[in-house]
């Protein structure tokens, strides 16, 4: 933890220039996580030969409520949905298409049929898996999640799709009424193991929550909205940035201030 | 002159203290055997008048470790067992248990055979049961409380895990059977089973104790090759201490506490063997090191992923079991039952709290509810946390040093002043 503070203070250090010179630096505080928050090494193949031949690009996005806009002021401002312009103007020139087939209670095992029944049909790049939320809530057999994981990834790189796996939200409140911790374990080393990258955004959300990024604890519906539109937003962005690095860190242009 | 009674007493429990270290000294000085394990004849055994304090010790400190690690926003269970190996304080509980449950029913049922020891055996399952309920109540209470204040609409998705509030009928007689176990509530219910199948697992150890470990470790190696779990409620839940699994390591430390006190070790003393459990905690270190900061990960080849992932609690990986008993064997070659740190002052609250584990089990899971209640309602600042946590511990040492006082003024009371030192406290 202390690393992540001091590589946080430096980050903080480095941005407040460029916060200073933007109009509403106040109400919007950095995005950035420290480095081993969301670190990546995985590559995204077939994302990168498709940019590489400048073809339009689908994204699918299958996740829970999270991902169906749940808490975000609307669907708009959910992250899918600003993840297609943070990754156009990420990587200029490329067509990105956001196809989000998430729905609010599924199961991992339920998303993992639905690859085979809805995705495969619509040759994807690039999937991106949120799952976890709701397979915690339930309690499910975390071997058998471990195995759906697994099947899933598998059935998706068949497709000749790249998968990006996303964790749980974090949340100071829940985190007594859930045992996330074991499915946040396998969620990591399954995505290892498959060479598939994990955006953490337990962890993210973690940092941020922990450094005064945000509060969701309590606060009013004014400051919750906020934070829930800051943390939908950064979410898009840090993962537009994955993305980019990982695929096409050659035609990445940097964002606009 | 004769003594009166209490220094008369005093200057026995003197004796045999210094009868029990001596009986320490000798049994490391005498090779070793592991057929002593299976041989040694128990009811043959000098009693040991007193009790290892290294057994309170590391309990106790399990206890404090279970606490900080049930906080989660906790900076400070950074220095819990569990951020250095793939082993935590579970299983420093499960072994201990086990040993002590060996010790404390073991002479019963010799002496006063199998039916007053099971009676015994299955009367501590009913308390443990109790306090679970307990427990369960202070969740559902911490629940509920959750559920009227806490409303962000992003969470909604999370705070389904409080609908079992809202449908009563399908979940408190499921709670009551065992079956329904709400998060972080998992060790009791684990203990309770492996208890109630004690007497029949400590009258095979009297007569065949080769048997019973070999049918342990076959039930242990099927679980890893089929992950098969007991079920749980509703559909599709297992239980998150896989009984199957853990029953292992129980029945390892109630076989090693079976012989406590043997005077030929059972425990060899290999310096190659010393060498290669470090070199394997220091692996754990290294690659648990490389979960928190994944910076470190690329150095770990693939394939050695492949081999290790997913390191499973549930079903008490290898990997996991291994680390505990590397971490066992070195505590055993390290720290001697008399070591002179285990009578300081600092160390007695640590002991006094293992002596009384399972209240202060209970308490601790309390005041981590409630630690965590308020570092999320008023300040998760770090000097909060650090607050918390001294706090919390410290309350846990005054419960476990106010049991002990009512102990023994009880006893006291009813024995007059002959006060003989308890057998081994079993939890």
């Amino acid at each position: 933890m202390r690393y992540r503070l001091a590589i946080a203070a430096c980050l903080a250090a480095l941005a407040l220039p460029g916060a200073a010179a933007a109009d509403d630096a106040k109400a919007k505080p950095s995005c950035d996580v420290p480095a081993s928050v969301d670190f990546n090494d995985a590559p995204l193949p077939n994302l990168a030969a498709r940019l590489k031949a400048r073809a339009p690009v689908e994204i699918v996005v299958m996740g829970s409520g999270s991902s169906a806009g749940m808490g975000a002021s609307s669907l708009a401002k959910a992250y899918p949905a600003r993840l297609a312009t943070d990754l156009a103007a990420r990587i200029p020139g490329a067509q990105f298409t956001i196809d989000n087939l998430s729905r609010r209670g599924m199961l991992a095992i339920e998303m993992e049929r639905r690859f085979k029944r809805e995705v495969a049909a619509k040759k994807p790049a690039l999937v991106i898996w949120q799952t976890g939320t709701v397979d915690a809530v339930r309690g499910i057999d975390v071997a058998s999640f471990g195995q759906t994981l697994s099947n899933g990834i598998d059935a998706l790189k068949a497709m000749g799709a790249d998968v990006i796996l996303m964790n749980m939200q974090y949340s100071p409140v829940t985190a007594t009424a859930l045992n996330s911790g074991r499915y946040l374990d396998y969620m990591r080393w399954l995505a290892q193991n498959h060479a598939a990258p994990l955006f953490d955004r337990y962890g993210i959300m973690k940092y941020w929550e922990e450094s005064g990024a945000i509060d969701v604890t309590g606060g009013t519906k004014a400051e919750q909205g906020r934070d829930d539109d800051f943390v939908h937003g950064c979410i898009a962005e840090l993962l537009a940035a994955m993305i980019a690095n990982a695929a096409a860190p050659d035609m990445v242009s940097a964002p606009k201030p | 002159m004769r003594l009166p009674p209490v220094q008369l007493a005093r200057v026995q429990l003197a004796r045999v203290k210094l009868a029990r270290v001596k009986l320490a000294r000798v049994k490391l000085a005498k090779g070793w055997s592991l057929k002593a394990l299976f041989t040694v004849d128990p009811a043959a055994l000098m009693p040991t008048g007193g009790r290892d304090l290294r057994l309170d010790f590391f309990r106790g400190l399990a206890l404090f470790f279970i606490f900080l690690d049930h906080i989660p926003s906790n900076l400070v269970n950074w220095i819990t067992i569990r951020n250095i190996g793939f082993s935590d304080a579970a299983e420093m509980f499960v072994f201990i248990s086990g040993y002590a449950a060996a010790l404390a029913y073991g002479g019963a049922m010799r002496r006063h055979g199998f039916r007053l020891a099971t009676a015994r055996i299955w009367r501590r399952c009913w308390q443990l049961y109790v306090a679970h309920i307990f427990l369960f109540f202070i969740f559902t209470a911490q629940i509920a409380y959750i559920s009227a204040h806490f409303n962000n609409p992003m969470f909604a998705e999370e705070m389904q895990v409080v609908h079992f509030l809202e449908d009563p009928n399908n979940t408190l007689v499921p709670a009551l059977l065992l079956m329904f176990r709400p998060a972080n509530l998992d060790i009791l219910p684990l203990y309770i089973v492996l208890l109630l199948a004690f007497p029949a697992i400590l009258w095979g150890l009297e007569r065949r104790p080769v048997v019973v470990l070999a049918i342990s470790a076959f039930l242990y190696g099927f679980i890893q090759a089929t992950h098969f779990n007991l079920p749980g409620y509703p559909e599709g839940n297992d239980w998150f201490f896989n009984p199957l699994a853990w029953q292992f390591l129980f029945i390892l430390g109630a076989l090693f506490g079976r012989v406590h006190g043997s005077p030929v070790s059972v425990v060899p003393r290999w310096p190659w063997l010393e060498w290669l459990s470090g070199l394997y905690l220091v692996a754990a270190f290294l690659l648990v090191l490389s979960w928190d900061l994944p910076q470190l990960a690329p150095p770990i080849p693939n394939w050695l992923g492949q081999l290790i992932y997913p390191i499973s609690k549930t079903d008490l990986d290898p990997l996991r079991l291994l680390h505990f008993l590397a971490l066992a064997y070195l505590t055993v070659m390290l720290v001697a039952a008399d070591t002179p740190f285990l009578q300081w002052r600092v160390s007695r609250p640590v002991i006094r709290c293992g002596q009384q584990s399972l209240y202060v089990f209970c308490f601790g899971i309390m005041l981590s509810f409630t630690g965590h209640f308020f570092l999320v309602e008023y300040s998760d600042s770090l000097a909060m946390q650090i607050l918390v946590s001294i706090a919390g511990i410290g309350l846990m040492i005054a419960l476990a040093y106010l049991l002990t006082w009512y102990r023994r003024a009880n006893r006291e009371a009813a024995r007059g002043a002959s006060a003989k030192p308890s057998p081994v406290e079993e939890a």
